[in-house]
This record gives C-alpha cells, sequence and structure tokens, in this order.
C-alpha cells in the first residue's frame, strides 16, 4: 500500500509549535496506509478498541507520526515515539520534541512542540445543561463566571475551560488522575495563563473548541 | 525524448483483430465483444502484436470454458524478465528504464541496457547462492531499484518472488511468507529493525540463504548470509535465462477475504505478463518515450503492475520516500517528466482540501494521465483534477489482487463520464449479475468474469486439493470467477464499484472478515449456527454496525447470560472489532436452493430493504421473519442484568456511551468514552447509587468492573454520619434530610433558629449498593445508630420534612420502644402514606387527584410537571430505560414509593405538625391518618405551600416563609 498522507493538514504557527488537524474520516485506503506506519504495539492498543474507536487511534497516531516525521527527517514508521504508562506520547529527550493529540468526533489534533512540553485537546461543544456544574470539574470561581455569561455563552465557555484545564493535565503528563477543578482557568479568555501554562485556542472548525498549552521544557509548571 | 504517439496503440490492434475478425470493430463495445467471444482469436492476436518473445507452441489458446480450470497457452514458453528487458523498438539499450528517487539523496538510474546488465549479474549471483527454477524468494524492502532489480533477477532464474514492505512487522511478515516457504530471503536492514529481521528468519524453517541489501555488518542469523552487492559485484552477466512454462509462478500475492488466514495466491508468468501489456498497451497507451509513476509499495500488487511496464518500452520510477504534503508527488511527476501518473483518490483529495493547485505548482506539462485506484474516486475529484491539474483524462481503475491487473479501467477512446470506470477490460468477460446469474445493466450487481483470462492465478498455496481457490471464487456460480464486489455497469460499459459483496463486513470503515466470528463462535454449544451481516446505521448516516444472528440448539435460549458470553467470547478471541452491536435469535439462515447461505438476503432482511432474491431462497419466508426478529429485538430494551451493582453499574455505563451492553472488562476509551464524558458518567453514579467515585479513582481501572469496585469502596466509605450543620451547646436539634438524601433545603430554617443548641443533619443513604431504595424502617434503623451516636442519652429533638419527616418520626418509636425520651418530634408537613390511609381517606385522596408530597429546590419544573401530572404516581420506578426519564425524578419516585409503602407504628410522644397553609385542604382529609397512631398532635399552621410544586406556589421552607417557620418551630422546641 502507499506510504501514509496526512487526509488533512494545516499547520498553525504558533512559537515553537506545529499543530494539525485531522479528518477522521478517511476510507479504507487511508485507514490502512495509516495502519503501516504504526508499531506492533500501537496496532494492538488500537485494535483493543471498537471500530470507531480503532479507526481514531489509527489515523490519529499516524498523523502524530507523519508530524514528528517531518520535523526528524524521518519516516513515519521510523519515529521514536513512545508512550508513558499513563498513555501520554513521549519521545527521547535527544529529540528535543514533544507530541501530543486529541480527538472529538470526527475531528483529531495533533500537536508537536520543539525544545517545549505541550498539551492539547478537542472537544466538539456540548450543549449547555445547569447539570454540568454538578460534574465536579469546575472550580467555584469558574462556576460563577459561568453562571454570570448569558445563557447562550455557556456551552462554549464551560466546554473551552474543560479544553484548557485539559490540556494542562495532558501536558503535564497526569490527565485526569489530577483533579481538574484544581487547574482553574479564565472563563471567556481563550489565551492566556493557566496552572502556570500559556494556553490558547486552536482554530478549528465550528461546533468544536480545541486549546493549547505550551510550557518551556526545563520548567514544567505541576 | 519522443511524446507518447498521437495514435493510440490500441488503433493498430484494432486492425489486427478485425483482419483476424473479418468485421470492422469500431462500434463501441465491439472490439470488447469480439475479445471475449473469441477468446482464441484475441489472446493468440494479442501474443503476436505484442511482439513478445516466447517458444513453444502458441497453437493451443485456450484448453475449456471453466474459468476455473481452463489455461491458457500451455505448449508456449517464455521467460518474465526477458520479456521486459528486451530490446523494444523506440526504447533500445540507452533509453532511460528505471529511475529510483529518494527522499533524501539523488535519484538511482539505469538505462535499459543497465538495468539488464545488473538484472543479468543478479541472476548470475542468485543462482550461485543456490536458487533454481521452482524455488520462492522473499523480498522485504522499500521501493527501489534495487529491490526491481532483485525480483526482475529472480524471475529470470525461473523462481518465483514473494514482495513486502519492510515496515509491516515480524507477525505480518510471518502470517505471510510461512505459507511461502521461501529458499532464499532478501531485505533490506536499513529498512528492517534487527529484531524483525532475526523473528523472520527464525520462523521460516525451509530458508537455505539470507541476502542483504544494505552494507552493514553481516549478523549471525543461524544461516548463510551474505551482502548481495558483493555476491553480484564479481558475477558474470548470464543471458541464459530459461522459458518455462506459461503457468510458472511468478509472483505469490496475499489478499485476505471472508474464509480463513490470508489466501497466498499463486499468480503465473504468462498470465500475469500478457495481462499487463494488454492492460498497459491498449488501455494506458503505454510505450517507449513514456514515463510511469505509480504511487506503490512493494506490499501492494500495483507495484508488480508497474514493474511490468517495463515490458512496453517506457521508462518506470520508484520513489521510496514519504509524502511529506500535497506537493509531493506532482514534484515528482514534473522534476522526472512522468506522463502518465498513477495515485489513490487519498491523495488526491490531499491536494483538493489543502487548496494546492498542481499544474501553478509544477511543471505537468509532460503529464497526459492520471490514474487512481484503491478507492472510491468521487464525482467532484474529477473535476478538482480538471481545474487544477489540467485537461488530462482521470481514469479509475479497479480490479484486485487476485487477478493482478483490472477489470475495469481507462481507454484512449473512450470519454470520461466523472465519478466512472470507462471502460471494461478487453478479453475481460466481466460483468454485473444478480443473484440468479443473470446479467443486469443499470443497476448494482455482483461483479464476475464468465470467460476464461489468462491472469487467474494458478492457485492458492498449501491448498493440495483446489478447495480453497474454488471456496474463494466459484463456489457462487461454478465456472464463472465471482470477485466479491458490487458493481453497476453502464450501457455505455462505464462503471462505478459499490464495496464488496462477499461477507466481508465494512463496519464504521474497518473491514472485518465474518470467518474469524464463526470460527470463535463454534465453542459455544448453544449455538447451532450464525450469520454476520452489515446494518445501516439510520442515526449515523453513511455508517453502519454489526448485527449477528444466531441460530440456537433446541433448548438453548438468548437470555443475558448467553448474549453476554457471546460477546466475551468475541472480544476475547478475536477482537473488539469483531463484537456485535445487536444479537438475534433466528429460525435459520436463509440458504438458497443449493443449500448456499446467502447474506445477501440476511442483509436485506436486516435492513428493512426488499430481499432481491427472495425466490433463489429455499425457504422465501426466512428473511421476513429474520426482519421480524431483528425488529423486535432492536425494540427491546437489552437483555435484563442482574440488578447487582456491576449490573447498575453497567446500565448507566450504557446510557452515557449510548451502548446497548458493556462486558464487565470493556475498557472506557477502547469503547469510545472521551475524558469530558467521564464526568458525567460519575456524576450518574453519584446521583443513582449515591457513590461518589473519585475521577482519580476512575482512571485507575476504567471498566465497569473497576468502576462497581470504586463504587462499592464509595459506598462503604461514605460518611454516614452527622454533620454539624449550626455549631452550639447543650442537646442536638436532629434534622432528618428529604427524599434525595439531602439537608440543603434546611439551610434558611437552621440559620434562624432561635436556640443555643447546635444543630445536626443526618446523612442518610436512601439506596442499597444495589441501587434499591431502602425502606423508611431501614433508613430509620440508620438514623437512630446516628442519632444515638451523637446523643448517647436523651430527651432528643427531630425535625424532619416531609420525607424526612416519616423516618423522624420512625427514628422516634424506636428511641421510646429503646426506653428513651424523646422531648419534640417536629413533622415539617408531613403527609401521611397512602398505607395509612382508611379506605375512605385514601378514595378522598385519589378523587383530589393529587399526591403532594416532598419538595426540595432541585427538580427542575418540568420534571415535577411530570410527576404531578399523572396523579398518583403508582407506578413503580420504570427499570432499564436508556436516558428517560430523568435519573433525579427516578431517585424520586424511588423514595415516593417507599414512602408510599411505609406504615408508621405508634409513638407515644407528643408531635408538633407544622402544616404548610397551602396543604390545608389535603391535610383535613388525611390527618386523621396522624392522630390516629401519636398520642397528640399540636397542629400549626405555616404560611406558604407543601413546596414549590408548581413554580409560582412558594414554599413554607422558601426564603419568603421560612422565618415564620424558624419562629414556630423554636417556639415548638422542648
Amino acid at each position: 500500500m502507499p506510504p501514509p498522507v496526512p487526509a488533512s493538514s494545516r499547520a498553525l504557527p504558533w512559537a515553537d509549535v506545529a499543530v494539525r488537524l485531522v479528518d477522521l474520516a478517511a476510507d479504507d485506503a487511508e485507514l490502512a496506509r495509516a495502519e503501516a506506519v504504526l508499531s506492533p504495539a500501537e496496532l494492538a492498543r488500537a485494535r483493543r478498541g471498537t471500530p470507531a474507536v480503532h479507526r481514531r487511534r489509527v489515523l490519529l497516531r499516524a498523523a502524530l507520526r507523519t508530524a514528528l516525521a517531518a520535523e526528524l527527517g524521518t519516516d513515519p514508521a521510523r519515529v521514536p515515539l513512545g508512550t508513558t504508562a499513563a498513555g501520554r506520547p513521549e519521545l527521547p529527550p535527544a529529540t528535543g520534541l514533544d507530541a501530543g493529540c486529541s480527538a472529538s468526533g470526527g475531528l483529531g489534533v495533533v500537536a508537536v512542540g520543539r525544545g517545549c512540553r505541550v498539551g492539547v485537546d478537542v472537544e466538539r461543544v456540548a450543549p449547555w445543561t445547569a447539570d454540568v456544574l454538578d460534574e465536579g470539574w469546575l472550580a467555584d470561581a469558574e462556576q460563577r463566571a459561568l453562571t454570570a455569561l448569558p445563557e447562550g455563552a455557556r456551552a462554549l465557555a464551560a466546554t473551552r475551560a474543560w479544553t484548557q484545564k485539559e490540556a494542562v493535565l495532558k501536558g503535564r503528563g497526569t490527565g485526569l488522575r489530577e483533579d481538574p477543578a484544581a487547574v482553574v482557568t479564565e472563563i471567556g479568555r481563550t489565551d492566556g495563563t493557566v496552572a502556570g501554562w500559556a494556553v490558547r485556542d486552536v482554530p478549528v472548525p465550528d461546533g468544536w473548541v480545541a486549546s493549547l498549552a505550551v510550557a518551556p521544557h526545563q520548567e514544567v509548571p505541576s | 525524448m519522443t511524446l507518447a504517439p498521437a495514435v493510440p496503440q490500441l488503433a493498430s490492434f484494432r486492425a489486427r483483430c478485425e483482419a483476424a475478425a473479418g468485421a470492422a470493430l469500431d462500434a463501441p463495445g465491439a472490439l470488447h465483444a469480439f475479445s471475449v467471444e473469441r477468446p482464441e482469436e484475441f489472446w493468440r492476436t494479442l501474443l503476436d502484436w505484442s511482439g513478445l518473445p516466447w517458444s513453444g507452441s502458441a497453437d493451443v489458446v485456450l484448453t475449456g470454458t471453466d474459468v476455473e480450470t481452463a489455461r491458457f497457452f500451455p505448449d508456449l514458453r517464455l521467460n518474465y524478465a526477458e520479456a521486459l528487458l528486451r530490446p523494444v523498438d523506440g526504447a533500445g539499450d540507452d533509453a532511460p528504464a528505471l529511475t529510483a528517487v529518494h527522499a533524501d539523496r539523488p535519484a538511482d538510474r539505469w538505462t535499459r541496457g543497465e538495468l539488464r546488465d545488473a538484472v543479468a549479474r543478479t541472476a548470475t549471483a542468485l543462482r550461485g547462492q543456490g536458487l533454481a527454477p521452482g524455488d520462492r524468494l522473499v523480498l522485504v524492502a522499500a521501493n527501489t531499484g534495487e529491490t526491481a532489480v532483485v525480483a526482475l533477477a529472480a524471475a529470470a532464474v525461473g523462481a518465483a518472488v514473494s514482495t513486502a514492505a519492510p515496515d509491516m512487522g515480524a507477525a505480518s511478515l510471518l502470517g505471510r511468507f510461512a505459507q511461502v516457504e521461501p529458499a532464499v530471503l532478501v531485505l533490506d536492514r536499513r529498512a528492517v529493525p534487527d529484531d524483525v529481521v532475526a523473528e523472520v528468519v527464525a520462523g521460516l524453517p525451509a530458508l537455505r540463504r539470507v541476502l542483504l541489501l544494505d552494507d552493514r555488518p553481516l549478523p549471525d542469523l543461524g544461516l548463510p548470509a551474505e551482502r548481495l552487492a558483493d555476491a553480484a559485484a564479481g558475477a558474470e552477466p548470464t543471458l541464459d535465462w530459461p522459458r518455462l512454462a506459461f503457468d510458472t509462478p511468478l509472483f505469490v500475492m496475499f489478499s485476505s477475504g471472508t474464509t480463513g488466514p490470508p489466501k497466498a495466491m499463486v499468480h503465473g508468468a504468462g498470465g500475469t505478463l500478457l495481462e499487463h501489456v494488454k492492460e498497459h498497451r491498449l488501455h494506458v497507451d503505454l510505450g517507449p518515450g513514456d514515463t510511469l509513476y505509480f504511487h506503490t509499495t512493494t506490499a501492494w500488487m500495483m507495484w508488480n503492475w508497474q514493474l511490468s511496464a517495463l515490458a512496453t518500452g517506457a521508462h518506470v520510477v520508484v520513489y521510496d520516500g514519504p509524502v511529506s504534503g500535497p506537493g509531493t508527488l506532482w514534484e515528482l511527476v514534473a522534476e522526472h517528466g512522468v506522463t502518465v501518473f498513477g495515485t489513490s483518490p487519498a491523495y488526491l483529495q490531499l491536494g483538493q482540501d489543502a487548496g494546492h493547485r498542481p499544474a501553478e505548482a509544477a511543471d505537468l506539462s509532460r503529464l497526459r494521465a492520471v490514474l487512481s485506484t484503491g478507492a472510491v474516486l468521487h464525482d467532484w475529484q474529477f473535476d478538482w483534477v480538471a481545474e487544477a491539474v489540467g485537461p488530462v483524462p482521470l481514469q479509475s481503475v479497479s480490479g484486485g489482487t487476485d487477478v493482478i491487473g483490472c477489470f475495469v479501467l481507462g481507454a484512449p477512446d473512450v470519454p470520461v463520464r466523472r465519478g466512472r470506470c470507462q471502460t471494461r477490460s478487453l478479453g475481460l468477460d466481466v460483468t454485473a449479475v444478480d443473484e440468479d446469474g443473470r446479467e443486469v445493466v443499470g443497476r448494482v450487481g455482483e461483479l464476475v468474469c464468465r470467460r476464461p483470462f489468462p491472469s487467474r492465478p494458478v492457485g492458492f498455496l498449501r491448498d493440495p486439493d483446489g478447495s480453497r481457490f474454488h471456496d474463494a471464487y466459484f463456489a457462487d456460480h461454478p465456472g464463472v470467477w465471482t470477485h466479491g464486489d458490487l458493481i453497476e455497469f453502464d450501457a455505455d460499459g462505464s462503471s462505478r464499484l459499490h464495496g464488496r459483496s462477499d461477507g466481508v463486513l465494512n463496519v464504521d470503515g474497518l473491514r472485518i472478515g465474518p470467518s474469524e466470528i464463526y470460527t470463535v463462535l463454534r465453542q459455544l454449544p448453544e449455538i447451532a449456527d450464525a450469520m454476520a451481516v452489515e446494518q445501516r446505521d439510520d442515526s449515523r448516516p453513511g455508517s453502519s454496525r454489526m448485527v449477528l444472528l444466531v441460530v440456537l440448539r433446541p433448548g438453548a435460549r438468548l437470555d443475558g447470560g448467553l448474549e453476554r458470553t457471546i460477546r466475551r467470547t468475541l472480544r476475547r478471541d478475536a477482537s473488539a472489532a469483531h463484537v456485535p452491536s445487536l444479537v438475534v435469535a433466528v429460525d435459520d439462515l436463509p440458504l438458497t436452493h443449493n443449500g448456499k447461505r446467502s447474506e445477501r438476503a440476511a442483509r436485506d432482511a436486516v435492513n428493512g430493504d426488499p430481499v432481491a432474491n427472495a425466490v433463489a431462497l429455499r425457504d422465501p419466508g426466512c428473511p421476513d421473519r429474520i426482519r421480524a426478529a431483528v425488529a423486535a429485538a432492536s425494540a427491546a430494551p437489552p437483555a435484563p442484568e442482574d440488578d447487582g451493582l456491576l449490573g447498575r453499574v453497567s446500565r448507566i455505563w450504557c446510557e452515557v456511551l449510548g451502548l446497548r451492553s458493556a462486558d464487565p472488562d470493556d475498557d472506557w476509551s477502547d469503547l469510545g468514552g472521551t475524558s469530558r464524558q467521564v464526568l458525567s458518567l460519575l456524576r450518574r453514579v453519584r446521583l443513582d447509587l449515591d457513590a461518589d467515585v473519585p475521577v482519580q479513582r476512575f482512571a485507575e481501572d476504567a471498566t465497569p468492573a473497576g468502576l462497581a469496585r470504586a463504587a462499592e469502596a464509595a459506598l462503604a466509605a461514605a460518611p454516614a454520619a452527622v454533620t454539624v450543620l449550626r455549631a452550639g451547646a447543650g442537646r442536638p436539634v436532629f434534622l432528618v434530610p428529604d427524599a434525595w438524601g439531602q439537608l440543603n433545603l434546611y439551610a434558611g430554617l437552621v440559620e434562624r433558629l432561635a436556640t443555643p443548641r447546635p444543630v445536626l443533619g443526618l446523612r442518610l443513604p436512601l439506596r442499597d449498593g444495589n441501587g434499591r431504595h431502602r425502606t423508611i424502617e431501614e433508613v430509620a434503623a440508620d438514623a437512630l445508630v446516628q442519632v444515638r451516636g451523637a446523643q448517647p442519652a436523651g430527651p432528643y429533638t427531630l425535625l424532619g420534612y416531609s420525607f424526612g419527616g416519616l423516618v423522624a418520626h420512625e427514628v422516634a418509636t424506636r428511641l421510646r420502644a429503646a426506653g428513651e425520651d424523646v422531648g419534640c418530634l417536629g413533622l415539617l408537613d408531613v403527609r401521611p402514606p397512602l398505607a395509612a390511609l382508611s379506605r375512605w381517606e385514601a378514595a378522598r385522596v385519589r378523587w383530589a387527584g393529587r399526591w403532594a408530597t416532598v419538595r426540595s429546590g432541585r427538580v427542575p419544573a418540568a420534571v415535577l410537571r411530570r410527576v404531578t401530572g399523572r396523579g398518583r404516581p403508582s407506578a413503580p420506578a420504570p427499570g432499564p430505560v436508556p436516558a428517560t426519564p430523568d435519573p433525579e425524578l427516578r431517585f424520586f419516585l424511588g423514595s415516593q414509593e417507599v414512602s408510599e409503602a411505609h406504615r408508621p407504628a405508634r409513638f407515644d410522644g407528643p408531635v408538633a405538625y407544622f402544616l404548610a397553609e397551602g396543604s390545608r385542604a389535603a391535610a383535613s382529609r388525611t390527618l386523621g391518618a396522624w392522630r390516629r397512631v401519636v398520642r397528640e398532635l399540636r397542629v400549626v399552621e405555616v404560611p406558604g405551600w407543601h413546596g414549590d410544586l408548581d413554580d409560582e406556589r412558594i414554599g413554607m421552607l422558601s426564603d419568603r416563609h421560612v422565618a415564620t417557620l424558624a419562629a414556630e418551630v423554636s417556639a415548638a422546641l422542648d
């Protein structure tokens, strides 16, 4: 099969981070090509998922490998990409690279940082319900700020708060092993500093929100 | 360089055929009709016209009419490599033959003379390594010039070649090559990791030698290993390449199907060569002066296809680098003067999506045709190529590894219709048929090839009696090749592919061979037979799900247990992708008159489509029964689960993820659950099970079983203890929680109680670990323990609103029964339970038509209207109905149900009853029930309603009225 091609890619310049969007609605041939660049462990993990999850994992991982390959000047299949015990992508320190990825619905995002730690999260904007306040991941100040917003603005703001928290937690490599309520965002802000990380929106199609968190390699705020 | 001739080669070939036919063949379709109706004349004419070198006799062209057994040119002998590398008119020894492009270094180039010489030396070297006719050589390497040289050298010697891409991994490589039993393995360690090399070598016991394309130090593999370059360096070029039989194995290819392990199919030298030369020269019009680049790896049949283009005298370009962007391949096309470029719909789409305009970015002036294969080429991609690439035909071609060529492809004399393949392959009697084998035009049918063709595989490896070969292509229509694709032909011969027709399922874009499912299910004694079919998912257009039809053995029943066993077994022994979305028990599977299973009839039935071939079925009523069974199973709630904690957790799990069932060991993210949904899941667990599972704890074991364990631990650790609502001194005032187990509604009261005494709230789980609402007695037993723990001796003061009042009353009776003094029992508008009412009272309540009951501020108005709108909600809380009703409503109804069933015991102390003004009318009919069980009921009327059942009615505990209530309660304290 021919080598993988990214389904759709768009580089978004920000500092030393390259972000690409990944279209997860690929056809069979594309999926097969993406599979061809994954390691056996990656394939095995992908196969554990339901068909849709399998597909997402294959395409996302292949996109991550392709993005890293462009940085390293090698084949996607040769990228020394590993995974931490917590499931975070990991590269040998000598590469000076860090990577992250996320997917929601048919949209994936991969981020590659040069000389910095990155975390990225994309989420489909979910309709607002008051239940969100009861889910325990919003700090009191965030809850107050959210409820002060007009009803129509809350869905986007809440989803963005989530992606910012997740981006930071993924940057740290802990994910939900840390309490998301402890990472306090500024509701309504698309960029700024969250828990010591520089955070900003990644442009994505309507209906999604994506956030990118970046910290210099040497000083990862915890 | 010469440009491709203006008159296509097809014209000169047609003239030869017309001479043979003695008739004009220039009408549309006439040449194809001749090619399939008079195959002997067609193929013999092609052989002669092509100028391919051969010996022996071509007198016998074809030995029969049965596609499975007919052989072509049984007396003819040839050599594939010789045919490709011979001097060709217009492409002499100095003409370019092969250019290998690399991403990181300059291209390698061979003229036809140089390539023949390199192949000749390598052939000598391979012979020196013991490679002989009939041997098989496996080649694991990227798409480079050396790879082509090795393959051609092996073919020159008379050995068969099987190629694979270097990034395939040891397991996939062995899955293919163990069947091949190669004598020689050639590989490139620049692309294949050492551990993979060692594993592959160890897994191929028949291997005699390993040859390396790289120049790294030789490994110790326990076998003779040598650098091929060293072996070839001193070798004399030998050109005495044996011409062997037409069916001599040339390539071993692989294809997975519906039955068994990957098929290792053997393609013969003559069939491959003749088919490729026909396609290249007649359909693509390749010849000297042309440069072909077809983007492929060595693991795909297009690699073999493009290699054969050397036979036309065309210049072949190969590339082993990555596609790093939408411009990569177009730049290659421009730089190397490619005239015919082959690619995939995905690459074209990449360019379109990126807004790339190849014709503006690169010089494509030599390009005269673009070929695309591997997937459906969409209509709009034709438009994009026309706009962004230029006025070159975009030819959608389709065939298969099984025929190492194309069934439908382009033609120089036929216009391109967007979205369609232009024409049938000459000599291939390919058409679409319905279930009865009748040709259909203008609608989708099964792709068959009705008459023999030379590139039919010679056979399969490890298939001594040919039964696997037969089953793969000839089981449905004897003597006719059934390819397994769905296709629709138009009257003009153009066509469009419509996916696989065989049992291969395509679920959310993943191809799943059902044979594995059947193999796994064979171990379940309850299942007599099964059929997996794809069902359109109408909720997600374009996607589909798997429905598993099972025929059970007598006595077996498809209950929740068996369904879970089926899923678990498939997940364990196959993969998550093999687990069906729906399992349906049916009486029988659709069989045709000759006893063959008709997946197609089942699929039509499952999708609710008319069954196209109902008359072909032994039992025409079978699809209707399947349809009914599937409809019933789809409508039915999921099989009843055990109601243990795991069952309840699984139910919430499924609701949040939108699944019908879950296995205890399913992984959250494997099923598509996101981090964000974790929070919704845990909120539901908190609401439904009273179990507060920390998100970190969930992340440690994100399965239903793990969540159930975490919930159990949370329940065990739940602070079933009193909470200090207000500090103070002296005997506490105890507040009993409301129907949600909450104390929030007392906040205003707590603040305003005029007493220095501490105010304590009880924390009472209202449901047990199985999600069942505990009775008032059970809740009260907990409450009693907490009360006595906080205050060892009386007199006690207890207050409760509504549901909480029932509990408080029960606690008070128990305290009295234990000989303790109850100084004050305050009931805040506690309507007596139905069970405590006399028949007359109960009738009056029903007549009143409303059951004014507990209320906290947490239930949305719409939910409350549902409650109040249905009168006395005597129906038990609905069970496992997904998503609705609201879990809060469910909880509320559960509390209500146990309240209703409670019979207050006799309490011999005084009771202060705070009657909400709004409840007066109802109370006048029911307060007798309280008076019957208490010694003295002092009724204090307070402003407000029971609770704001309707939004405009303000409750007795609301900010507006709570001060009055607090004053009255304070006054009543002992």
